[in-house]
């Protein structure tokens, strides 16, 4: 049986409950961090680890660069405040714009601070913007 | 004893409907059953939010 695989226009980032608009990757890092619990009763030379806390974020790279969305970012970056940040699979059905969420197994969400925004601007093209959000909190 | 079936759908069309519950598995039930009740219509939204403490929420609306 063949494997079900997602597509990555499939995959998408949302912000406040919305699909990120116009956006052309969005990176998902979930990470765990680890402590060394290895003692001398250790067997094997094996090194052992434990969790000791866990961390997530969501990147969204070349989001609609119009001046509202800039605008609008940088008062949320000011802020410091949270908002409610995560993916899903999206459904690719005509007049949606691909950003009707499919309620997959896989989607999570949870609060989020937006940490990083970068501002890319070549001569002759139009600015590139991206954007990370970093969880704080639990991820559901 | 017949039972008529009601011709009046459980939502608007065009207006969102926030759809609340303690577990991501509930509102993924309850979007489900909107869709089912809105066939032939276009979903739009439906991203289940986690606001950190617990609930689980979403807003979804349907358009012809």
């Amino acid at each position: 049986m063949a494997l079900t695989k997602i597509m990555g226009q499939n995959f998408r980032a949302f912000v406040g409950g919305s699909a990120v608009p116009e956006a052309t990757n969005c990176q998902v890092t979930i990470q765990g961090n680890l402590e060394d619990s290895t003692t001398k009763d250790s067997e094997g030379g094996w090194n052992e680890e434990q969790m000791t806390s866990k961390q997530w974020s969501v990147q969204v790279d070349d989001v609609d660069a119009s001046l509202a969305t800039l605008r609008a970012l940088i008062t949320r970056f000011n802020s410091d405040s949270k908002t409610t940040v995560g993916w899903d699979q999206t459904e690719t059905t005509a007049g949606t714009q691909n950003r009707t969420a499919a309620n997959a197994d896989f989607a999570r969400s949870g609060s989020a601070i937006l940490n990083d925004l970068s501002i890319n601007a070549n001569n002759r093209t139009t600015i590139q913007v991206s954007c990370q959000y970093q969880g704080s909190g639990a991820l559901a | 004893m017949n039972k008529t079936k009601t011709e009046t759908p459980a939502f608007e069309v065009g207006k969102p409907i926030k759809v609340e519950a303690a577990t991501r598995e509930e509102v993924a039930e309850k979007l489900k059953a909107l869709r089912k009740d809105a066939e032939g219509m276009t979903a739009q939204g439906g991203f289940i939010e986690y606001d950190g403490g617990e609930k689980f929420s979403a807003v979804i609306k349907f358009v012809k």
